[in-house]
Order: C-alpha cells, then sequence, then structure tokens
C-alpha cells in the first residue's frame, strides 16, 4: 500500500499573511551566543573593546559541521557573558554596543567560487544555517549529490508567514537561489512544496523549466523534511539516513533565496525576516531585524503588548522552544515570535492515559507514543530501539491530540537523549 | 527586575478535546436512547438511570478519597459507566441490585484495576454479566413491554414483533437497547464528533450481517433484536478495552462479531453481545501486541 504522510489539522491563524515587513531601528545592543549547531566548541575571534563592522566574522569554525558567526551591527565588543539556551546549555555570548551606524565591514564583497568547493566554502563564510527553524548548517547540506531539489514553502507551523511573503515579495530572489543550487550541484528538477502559493510566485517560475510549484494538502506537519519528501516525491527516507540518501534536498525558501543575495553582495547572515504574532501582541506584523536584537524590541516595533505576555515562543507553537525572558536575543534559525497570553501559556493538567489511541493516529511517522512512553518509564532500551523511538520528530502531533493532555514531546525529548547515550548492543556485548 | 516566562516545551498549543469533552459527548449520544426508553417502558427507566449514574459517581468519589487517590468524578468516565450499565438492565429491576451493578462495575472492574485508563474489561459489561450469573439472571432477562412479558426476539420461540418495533424498539429487551433508530442516531453522532472511528461498529455490525445471512438467521432479529446495536456503537468502541490501532480494531471487531454469533446460534443463552465484547477486551492487549503499526522509514 502506498504510504500517505499524514498528521493533523491546526488553525493556520496567517494573521501576516497580507503585511510588509518593517525594518527595526538599530538596537542599541545585541547579543550572539554560540548558540548554533557545531558552534559549542567554537570561540570568539574578538575581544573586549574590539571596533567590529556589520558583517565581520567574530568567531572560528569550531568542530566539523560549524559555522562562523558575524557581527550583526556595527559598534565596540562590551564584552563576553554567558547565556542559558532553552535547550539548558550554557554558552558563550558576544555583546556588542552598536555605534547606529551599520558601518559594513570592508571584507563583504561578493564570493569568487570558481568550482564546487569555493562554493561549499563561501556558503560555510557567509554563516548560513537552514532558516526554516532547524538551525543546521547549509554548507553541510550542499555537499551532496542528489536529483531533487525540494523548496520548502510549507510554513505549517501556525502563524509563521515569513516564507510566504518572501515568495510574494520576492519570487525572482527565489528563481535565482533555485538556478543558483541546480546548476552547482547539478540537479535535474526541482520543486517548490507550498500550500497557497502567492500569484507573484506562480508568474516567476510560470516560464522556468525543471521547476515545477507542487500544492500541499491542508496539514500539519506537511512541511516536515521527511513529510515534505514523501508529499512531493513519494520517497521514504529511512530512519537514520538523510534525504540525500534518497536523492533529495530540501532547502527552506528563505535559505534559498539568502544564497542568492550572498553570492550577489557577499553580506552574511546578520539578520532575520520574523513574524511577530500571538494573542498578547497589539497588531500582528512582520519584522526585519539584526539577529542578537532583544526580542522585546521587535514585539516593541509592532506596537508592543495589549496584555502582560505571559510565554514568548521563538518559531512556531507547535515546535518552538519558549523563551526565558523578552531580553533573550533573535537567533538566526528563528522565523517568528510569539507572545502569548496568561490564558494559553500554561497546559491544562494531565490526567491518566485512557488508550484512545489518539497519538498513534496522528503520528506522521507512525509511531506509537502510548508505548513508548510506556517503555521509557521502564527504561526499556531493547523495546525503545525495536518500536522506532528515536524516529520521533517531536513534531508535537501526538501531545497537541491528546486529551489527557499527557507531555508526550517532553517524554520523547527524553527518551531520544537517554536512547544516545545507551551503548548499541555490539558495544554492550563486548565490554 | 526581568519578567520571568512560563516555559515549557512544545507544543503550545493543544487541542480542544479532553477526557472530559469525550465523556460528555458519550453521554448526548446516549440521550435519544434514553428518551425512546422512557417512551417504551416508561418513567422508571430514568428512575433506573439515575440510580445507576448516581451510585457509580458516588462509588468513583468515595474509592478516591478512601484510596487518596486524584478525584476524577469530573471526567464523566463514571456518568458514562453508569448510562450504559443501566441501558443493558431490565426496565424493571430492583433499584438495589442496579446500585449494586454499579458498585461492582466501578469499584471492582475499574478502581481495584487502577482507575480510568486501566480497566482490562467494560466495567458496565462486566458489571451486567456478573449480575446475571449471581443469581439475578430471571429478573435481568424477563422483560415486560406494556404489561405483557415478553422474552428478547433472540430467545428461543420467541415471536417475531416484526421489523418497524425493532427499529423504534418496542419489543422486549433492556431498557437502552431496544431502540434502533436512537442508537444509530447516537453513533452517528459519535462518528461525527470523531470520538470513536468506523473500525469497530462497521466490522462488528458487518461480520454479524454476514454471518447471519450465511447462517440463514433472520436478518432482522440478528441486527436489531438484541444488543448489538448497543454493543456495537458504545460498549465495543470503549478506548481502554478495546486495540489502539486502527488494524487491530478490525480485528477486534471482528471477533466481537463472530462471538455474538458462535453465543446466538450455538451458545446455551439467546444472547452474545456481552460475553464476545466481554472476551475480546481480555484479547486485546494480545492484539496490541501483535498488531504493528510500521514507522515511517523503520525497519
Amino acid at each position: 500500500m502506498k504510504r500517505r504522510a499524514k498528521g493533523i489539522f491546526v488553525a493556520a491563524n496567517k494573521n501576516t499573511a497580507n503585511c510588509t515587513p518593517v525594518e527595526l531601528k538599530v538596537p542599541p545592543r545585541v547579543r550572539l551566543p554560540l548558540a548554533l549547531l557545531g558552534t559549542n566548541s567554537s570561540s570568539f575571534t574578538v575581544k573586549k573593546g574590539d571596533t567590529v563592522t556589520v558583517g565581520q566574522p567574530i568567531s572560528t569554525y569550531g568542530s566539523g559541521i560549524g559555522v562562523p558567526l558575524h557581527a550583526t551591527v556595527s559598534g565596540t565588543v562590551e564584552g563576553i557573558e554567558k547565556l542559558r539556551l532553552a535547550t539548558g546549555y550554557v554558552v558563550d555570548s558576544l555583546v556588542i554596543a552598536s555605534d547606529g551606524k551599520q558601518t559594513v565591514w570592508e571584507g563583504v564583497k561578493p564570493p569568487e567560487v570558481p568550482d564546487a568547493p569555493s562554493f561549499l566554502e563561501a556558503i560555510r563564510n557567509s554563516g548560513l544555517v537552514g532558516l526554516g527553524g532547524a538551525g543546521f548548517p547549509t554548507w553541510v547540506k550542499l555537499n551532496a549529490s542528489v536529483d531533487r531539489l525540494i523548496i520548502n514553502g510549507s510554513e505549517c507551523e501556525p502563524y509563521c508567514t515569513a516564507d510566504h511573503v518572501t515568495m510574494r515579495d520576492y519570487a525572482a530572489d527565489l528563481a535565482e537561489g533555485i538556478a543558483i543550487v541546480q546548476s552547482r550541484l547539478a540537479i535535474e528538477k526541482t520543486i517548490i512544496g507550498v500550500k497557497h502559493p502567492p500569484q507573484a510566485l506562480l508568474d516567476a517560475f510560470s516560464q522556468i523549466p525543471n521547476v515545477e510549484i507542487q500544492q500541499l494538502r491542508e496539514f500539519y506537519p506537511v512541511g516536515a523534511e521527511k513529510m515534505l519528501i514523501l508529499e512531493t516525491t513519494g520517497r521514504i527516507v529511512p530512519g537514520g539516513k538523510l534525504p540525500k540518501d534518497v536523492g533529495c534536498m530540501v532547502l527552506n525558501v528563505n535559505t534559498a533565496v539568502f544564497i542568492a543575495r550572498y553570492l550577489r553582495t557577499g553580506m552574511p547572515l546578520v539578520q532575520k525576516l520574523v513574524t511577530v504574532d500571538g494573542s498578547a501582541v497589539r497588531t500582528p506584523g512582520l519584522v526585519i531585524a539584526p539577529i542578537g536584537t532583544p526580542v522585546e524590541a521587535l514585539f516593541q516595533a509592532v506596537g508592543g503588548f495589549v496584555q502582560e505576555p505571559a510565554k514568548i515562543i521563538s518559531g512556531g507553537p507547535m515546535m518552538g522552544t519558549a523563551l526565558p525572558d523578552l531580553e533573550f536575543p533573535l537567533l538566526w534559525n528563528c522565523g517568528s515570535l510569539l507572545a502569548l497570553g496568561a490564558k494559553e501559556a500554561v497546559k491544562p493538567d494531565s490526567t491518566a492515559c485512557i488508550r484512545c489511541g489518539r497519538c498513534a493516529q496522528h503520528c506522521p511517522m507512525n509511531l506509537m507514543a502510548f508505548e513508548m512512553t510506556e517503555a521509557f518509564a521502564r527504561k526499556d532500551v531493547d523495546r525503545l530501539r525495536q518500536i522506532g523511538a528515536s524516529l520521533c520528530m517531536e513534531c508535537g502531533c501526538c501531545a497537541y491530540v491528546c486529551p489527557a493532555h499527557r507531555d508526550l514531546v517532553t517524554s520523547h525529548k527524553l527518551m531520544k537523549r537517554f536512547l544516545a547515550t545507551q551503548p548499541k548492543k555490539e558495544e554492550a556485548k563486548s565490554c | 527586575m526581568l519578567k520571568l516566562m512560563v516555559v515549557s516545551s512544545a507544543p503550545h498549543i493543544w487541542g480542544k478535546d479532553s477526557t472530559h469533552t469525550i465523556m460528555r459527548d458519550v453521554l448526548i449520544a446516549l440521550v435519544p436512547a434514553l428518551l425512546a426508553s422512557i417512551w417504551i417502558f416508561g418513567i422508571r427507566t430514568l428512575a433506573v438511570t439515575i440510580v445507576c449514574v448516581g451510585v457509580a459517581m458516588l462509588a468513583e468519589d468515595l474509592f478516591e478519597r478512601v484510596t487518596g487517590r486524584p478525584n476524577t468524578i469530573n471526567d464523566l468516565s463514571a456518568a458514562v459507566t453508569g448510562t450504559l450499565l443501566a441501558f443493558c438492565l431490565p426496565w424493571d429491576i430492583p433499584y438495589w441490585v442496579a446500585g449494586l451493578g454499579s458498585v461492582i462495575a466501578i469499584v471492582v472492574v475499574k478502581q481495584l484495576f487502577g482507575g480510568i485508563g486501566q480497566n482490562f474489561a467494560n466495567p458496565a459489561i462486566t458489571a451486567r454479566v456478573i449480575l446475571l450469573l449471581c443469581g439475578f439472571g430471571g429478573a435481568m432477562t424477563t422483560f415486560t413491554v406494556d404489561g405483557v412479558t415478553a422474552a428478547t426476539p433472540l430467545a428461543d420461540g420467541a415471536v417475531y414483533p416484526g421489523l418497524s418495533a425493532m427499529l423504534l424498539g418496542t419489543r422486549g429487551g433492556s431498557l437502552g437497547e431496544t431502540c434502533t433508530i436512537a442508537l444509530l442516531l447516537g453513533g452517528a453522532y459519535l462518528l461525527y464528533r470523531r470520538v470513536i472511528t468506523w473500525h469497530i461498529p462497521v466490522t462488528y455490525l458487518g461480520t454479524v450481517f454476514v454471518v447471519s445471512l450465511l447462517a440463514g438467521q433472520n436478518l432482522g432479529v440478528q441486527m436489531f433484536g438484541g444488543g448489538l446495536m448497543l454493543g456495537a456503537f458504545f460498549m465495543a468502541t470503549d478506548y481502554t478495552t478495546s486495540p489502539m490501532t486502527d488494524k487491530g480494531k478490525l480485528i477486534y471487531g471482528v471477533g466481537c462479531g463472530l462471538l455474538t454469533m458462535m453465543i446466538r446460534l450455538w451458545g446455551s443463552v439467546p444472547e452474545g453481545v456481552s460475553y464476545a465484547i466481554l472476551l475480546m477486551n481480555i484479547l486485546t492487549p494480545h492484539i496490541d501486541r501483535v498488531v504493528r503499526m510500521k514507522p515511517l522509514g523503520g525497519a
């Protein structure tokens, strides 16, 4: 039987789909933490008192896949402080006091990319990470041989509109980005997956061969990488494998657009287009802001709050992370900021599992959440491996539909971390 | 001082359904059958139902107080159990027997096994079966309609009351099981509200239909003459005691249908719905163990 992607229906709340982004006034201070995948072993290359300019690299590559970070404002380095991330890890964070001039670094110029290695190197130096939310370093992803490029314009998370607005206003940049990746990597066909394609997007691509716009079905999480690949190509990524293993590469709309702009201007990843929304926000809107800006500034840019915010979410309401306070900096992978009032901030209490099976019925990965939770309670490693617990992508469908409001995703996150620390069977035998 | 925000793991939004809304929907779905029952058997059916629900909720409340468990009265599951138990009793059952049934359902079958979500068998059905086996059988299978004693149409030698009587429910039977139209209405509501899926009712009813056809039975009697409609939509679909996967539900539904027909055709009792569901309840953990969902991209 052919497998079809599945999930849940959530209210889209695309309140800002028709908004025009506003550019944020340069904030007095930005904080840039070593918060990206692979940057935990990086170190800063500037020190207190140094003068920095926009686009200037400020950190080393770090481990294997890391990317350098760049100053997002011009000004003076105030120092390095510790910042606790939503993951619980505490990392170094560079504080830059802005001079308000946004002077551009003299090294910012279009990169010369005659061959494939120099192209990847340039993308790495741009600091580009997946702008859809996961923040995986793009240069690593681009280092693959595939036959399908899939552009993710689904934005299946409620509220988020940054991709929609980019497709609406910058379809030409998107076409350019796609053309670059397609020719660089010799990819035969590109599919743009989008729920409601804006007319501008359809017009821009009507004459371009080898690029197909596919209208996606309306469900969450149709934009999750594995779901999107299944929906657009019918291919299934085996557990523990990557999209490239089935000949696919998935790039977010804004990631592709960034590649085009970067090759044109050489300006690294220093700012973000962010949807600002939520019940506590006065007028939802879109803001373009330097990375590292305290999130409060973005909320103020759309008119502030109508009620005291009780919960701030970076990302969508299904998979986003709750931020500890309004001072927290805007990060590279954040596409939306939501402020929720007290009423919606706290989850209803968990009650006993009534074994309704809805978690399994709605799991896009076809996992059985109730069983995973039971096996995890027993710390039954073999059972957890057998039922594929580590395939969970934490999309939250199970927790959303659970009538007992059980903390399934929390449990699954702990479970995956636990499983990762357990020795493999062979290793266990040998010792 | 910086205001600290609420921090919790994603997701940050939740569906509207809760155990309470699900149980409320089941109660709403049972209302047509209750009204029909009052019309058919008289106002005493309402009294029996109130006794069953009242005692069930009281028993749950008291047990949880005594054992120090979280109170689950508000999730309405005890009210559902009470109503379902009443529905499979005759309208003229002594009140104390009805109350005893509720105590058995809640305390013995549900709470002693760990409360909601932990019971291995449907509390209402198990309580009914225990009452039957404990010597109240005579009181529970002799039905009077309009003052005339009438056996269930499934009993040997029973007079066939005609299809319209079967659909309207003016026949012998337990107080909530007879009005097919009202039960179908309730079942449709549960399907519409997505409280239940089609898998169990369709396979259960379908299996009974096919076996009756093959065995040359009166289809009207087999489909509408016993507790099948009540069982297929309201009893067999109980979450806790039916398989969690869609495939498991199909097997379970077919199993319920086959067992029902085996008991009806070859058993020593005229009706098999309760026993069939009870037996399949017991098989449910095994069905859940054997019937697996294949993870996407999994081995």
